[in-house]
């Protein structure tokens, strides 16, 4: 990236003052390098001294003391006008749009909370009834089959509920 | 007790951060207004005496930026940036008052009101060696070039802070001041060659 000198022109006080990044800063330079004319610009405004005038302020005890009255005051006058407008200085229908507001989102976070729950839960009630389903099939499979053949080995119980999901309330 | 007791102190004022002013403000809302009374009002006495160069309307200026300060609602909220915004307020009412001097061509009733102050009063001496060729140059060049150069070398601001006193990005920040800078050279260019002239 190569820098024209309207772009040294817009970093000339950055530059001067050292707040370049040192990308920017080597960039700047590398065109100084080239341009006798930014070079001479910014030497010019490199004399500009902005010495700060020796302010001599006399001392002003009264007047900070009568700004710290007046303030005092102020502050009086701004506490009597917030309990004169009543605890909440806003309208009432402002208060009501607020109040609203908040209910309605409230109502909302609440009903999406429901509705995730219950979305949830019919979720598992599925799982659970299509896993009990499962298990009675196989319960009427294996009632068929001991049926069908006399006399039967004596088995092993069926395990039943070690994988069905969770029905109880939440 | 309150636990910010030790922030009190008003020779510690310049140490406070608005943190701990925010953090007594919810405890003791007065002593907070106090403290940014404290901390701030000779930066921004300086920097209206900069703008305005009259001492009783650099005090008035002050005056009414706290007093804006008390009654700004968000003031001593978390996200509030304390300082930008009594220098914005502060640079604001400045050029109003410039603004609204020259329109009234107030130059005469201001020269007047110098000869006639009282000499107890507070005053403002910009005297000794000043630079007066960049004083009297920044005041000729346009109201944006000359705030932003105040703020950085007579306020001593920093970039980042000056990018939250004007509500501007940091690239913005060091092209204006550039530009102020060479245009601040032009007039002072020109009074040179005016001066070469009269001699």
């Amino acid at each position: 990236m190569r820098l024209d000198c309207q772009d040294i022109a817009d970093r000339a006080a950055p530059w001067l003052d050292q707040q370049l990044s040192p990308g920017e800063t080597e960039l700047v330079e590398r065109h100084l390098d080239g341009c006798a004319a930014c070079r001479e610009r910014l030497e010019l405004l490199s004399e500009q001294r902005f010495e700060r005038p020796r302010l001599v302020q006399v001392e002003a005890p009264d007047f900070w003391r009568a700004m710290d009255d007046r303030l005092a005051q102020e502050h009086e006058r701004l506490l009597a006008e917030r309990a004169a407008a009543g605890p909440t200085p806003t309208s009432w229908w402002k208060r009501e749009i607020r109040l609203s507001g908040a209910s309605l989102a409230a109502a909302a976070a609440l009903a999406l909370s429901l509705a995730g729950v219950s979305a949830w839960q019919a979720a598992r009630a599925v799982q659970a009834d299509a896993a009990l389903a499962s298990v009675q099939q196989e319960l009427e499979r294996e009632r068929r089959l001991s049926a069908s053949r006399e006399p039967t080995l004596p088995r092993e119980p069926v395990v039943l509920v070690s994988h069905l999901p969770y029905r109880g309330s939440l | 007790m309150t636990p910010n007791l030790k922030l009190v102190a008003p020779e510690a004022a310049a140490r406070w951060t608005e943190e701990d002013i925010k953090a007594l403000h919810a405890d003791n809302p007065r002593m907070a207004l106090d403290m940014v009374v404290r901390k701030y009002r000779d930066r921004l006495f300086y920097h209206a005496s900069y703008i305005t160069k009259d001492s009783q309307e650099a005090y008035d200026v002050v005056q009414e930026v706290f007093i804006r300060a008390m009654r700004e609602p968000r003031f001593f909220s978390e996200e509030f940036r304390q300082k930008a915004w009594l220098f914005r307020v502060t640079s604001n009412l400045c050029f109003n008052l410039v603004r609204d001097r020259r329109r009234r061509g107030a130059i005469l009733e201001h020269s007047f009101r110098d000869e006639h102050r009282e000499p107890d009063q507070a005053d403002l001496v910009f005297h000794g060696e000043l630079r007066k060729d960049v004083l009297a140059a920044i005041d000729r060049i346009s109201a944006d070039h000359k705030e932003i150069l105040i703020l950085r070398y007579y306020d001593d601001l920093s970039y980042a802070e000056i990018a939250e006193v004007l509500e501007v990005a940091l690239g913005t920040v060091m092209s204006r001041l550039s530009r102020a800078r060479g245009r601040l050279q032009e007039v002072m260019d020109e009074d040179g060659r005016v001066r070469v002239a009269a001699d």
